[in-house]
């Protein structure tokens, strides 16, 4: 029983078929990338996996669980937008989080939030849009998650903030984990990954370890993609 | 799980809802006073405008109790926020009635709140008389007891299942709105007349007795109305 499993899984809205037929088996201890072009799909396999999509066919299951109540506190999401509450401050976030996931880690939190001077006191609507979403990765990687999804956790952070965002990564998952990372800036994920997966229209195109994938190729993942997905 | 769920749902519909009813009662004292000066200095400026602000307080305090609570179950289980509520470790189930229950308090409390600020509003005028109380509780008390412990449960048994029922007609209603990834808003007031009418068609079967109809029939509206709505996030979940 893999961690992450899809087993011929499709998702349709309407006439337009999102996801066609996936299969896909991710296990524990890796950083996944989860790497396609705007509309391959990704975000759309990431919110069947937190239960904020239905299967239209075939199955998704975490741990051999279908996504619910159980999985969800195994599962660490960060969204690719921003949806804590603006009146709440920092100290109101962290008893949230702390009363509903007993794998938050509170200690670690207030490190990685004083490391940036993010006042505790704080409302979320007072802060900037990069503070907030910083604070929103920070709660995510605080827990001792069995799974992250990340999606698209770079997309909207200037590249000098990148770094941070990816050292926070690297530096606080669980190494038992399984993390995947979604994004299409494959140049600033690529150095972190253990695991690639190509996805396109709906389709996954590639599966392949990192290091074998350059090796195979004689190029970066990064060139590999744009030769890939070239219009 | 449930309680945590509604421990935060009654402190974040508090922030709104406290300044209200804290303005409510002062407006009373204010509307109370002005009504006492008046009928001793002959002006009706003061009451008409203590008693007008004192009324669109009251009315503030219902209508903003409810669409506070329409547009939080909105927000946090189809909006933006439900990105966040709808992944913690809870069941839908608990999500909807963490919900409804936060939002029956809160009438409840708004109830409590125009009740008091009637009495505070009479004693600020001198029309309030003690005396009447403390020398005729017999009066008061027959006044209830003309009523059975019956006639008051099922009233009380009435009102609740008809709030509960309008509040799941409402939460059934934006369910089946946000389907509609254009226009939800306007899909889902559509949606509640539609499933108005349908509830008025089919529920409605002939009895002698009035208010146990309308208990029974209110219950099978609230249990039919929770089924849409748990069925369309458990089975259609299509959050954008």
């Amino acid at each position: 029983m893999s961690r992450f499993e899809c087993h011929a899984l499709t998702k349709k809205y309407g006439q337009t078929t999102a996801l066609d037929n996936i299969e896909l088996s991710l296990e524990a201890g890796q950083i996944v990338g989860l790497l396609g072009p705007n509309g391959s799909g990704k975000t759309t396999l990431i919110k069947i996996a937190n239960n904020l999509l239905t299967v239209t066919e075939g199955s998704l299951t975490i741990e051999g669980l279908k996504p619910g109540k159980q999985t969800k506190s195994m599962v660490a999401y960060l969204p690719d937008q921003e949806c804590l509450p603006g009146f709440m401050n920092v100290n109101d976030l962290i008893r949230y989080y702390k009363d509903f996931f007993s794998d938050f880690n509170e200690y670690k939190c207030r490190k990685m939030l004083d490391s940036l001077d993010i006042s505790h006191k704080m409302t979320l609507k007072k802060m900037s849009k990069g503070t907030r979403e910083k604070v929103q990765l920070i709660m995510t990687m605080s827990r001792d998650a069995q799974i992250y999804l990340l999606d698209e956790p770079i997309a909207g952070v200037d590249p000098a903030a990148r770094d941070y965002v990816l050292n926070t990564i690297i530096n606080n998952y669980s190494p038992k984990a399984l993390v995947i990372i979604s994004t299409h800036l494959i140049a600033d994920v690529e150095p972190i990954l253990d695991d690639i997966v190509f996805i396109n229209n709906g389709h996954i195109v590639l599966h392949q370890n990192a290091d074998d994938l350059r090796e195979e190729h004689g190029m970066s993942v990064d060139a590999y993609f744009r030769e890939t997905f070239r219009y | 799980m449930f309680g945590k769920l509604l421990k935060y749902e009654m402190k974040a519909i508090s922030r709104t809802m406290l300044p209200i009813y804290l303005l409510t009662l002062v407006s009373s004292v204010f509307a109370g006073a002005s009504i006492g000066y008046s009928s001793n200095n002959a002006s009706s400026f003061l009451p008409a405008t203590g008693l007008t602000a004192y009324t669109i307080l009251v009315g503030l305090t219902f209508g903003v109790c409810l669409f506070v609570n329409i547009l939080r179950f909105r927000d946090d289980l189809f909006g933006k926020k439900a990105y966040s509520t709808l992944t913690l470790p809870v069941s839908l189930p608990s999500h909807i009635f963490a919900k409804l229950l936060a939002s029956t308090i809160w009438m409840f409390f708004s109830s409590v709140i125009f009740i008091t600020s009637i009495i505070i509003l009479t004693i600020a005028a001198g029309k309030f008389n003690p005396a009447f109380i403390i020398e005729n509780p017999q009066k008061i008390i027959d006044q209830f007891t003309r009523l059975s412990s019956k006639d008051l449960a099922m009233a009380a048994g009435i009102i609740l299942t008809s709030f509960i029922s309008s509040m799941m007609h409402i939460y059934a209603s934006i369910a089946v709105g946000y389907q509609f990834h254009q226009h939800p808003l306007l899909a889902s007031i559509i949606a509640y007349i539609v499933t108005g009418v349908i509830s008025i068609a089919f529920i409605n079967f002939s009895v002698d007795d009035l208010a146990m109809f309308m208990l029974v029939s209110r219950s099978i509206e609230a249990v039919i109305f929770f089924g849409i709505c748990y069925g369309i996030m458990r089975f259609h979940m299509n959050l954008e």
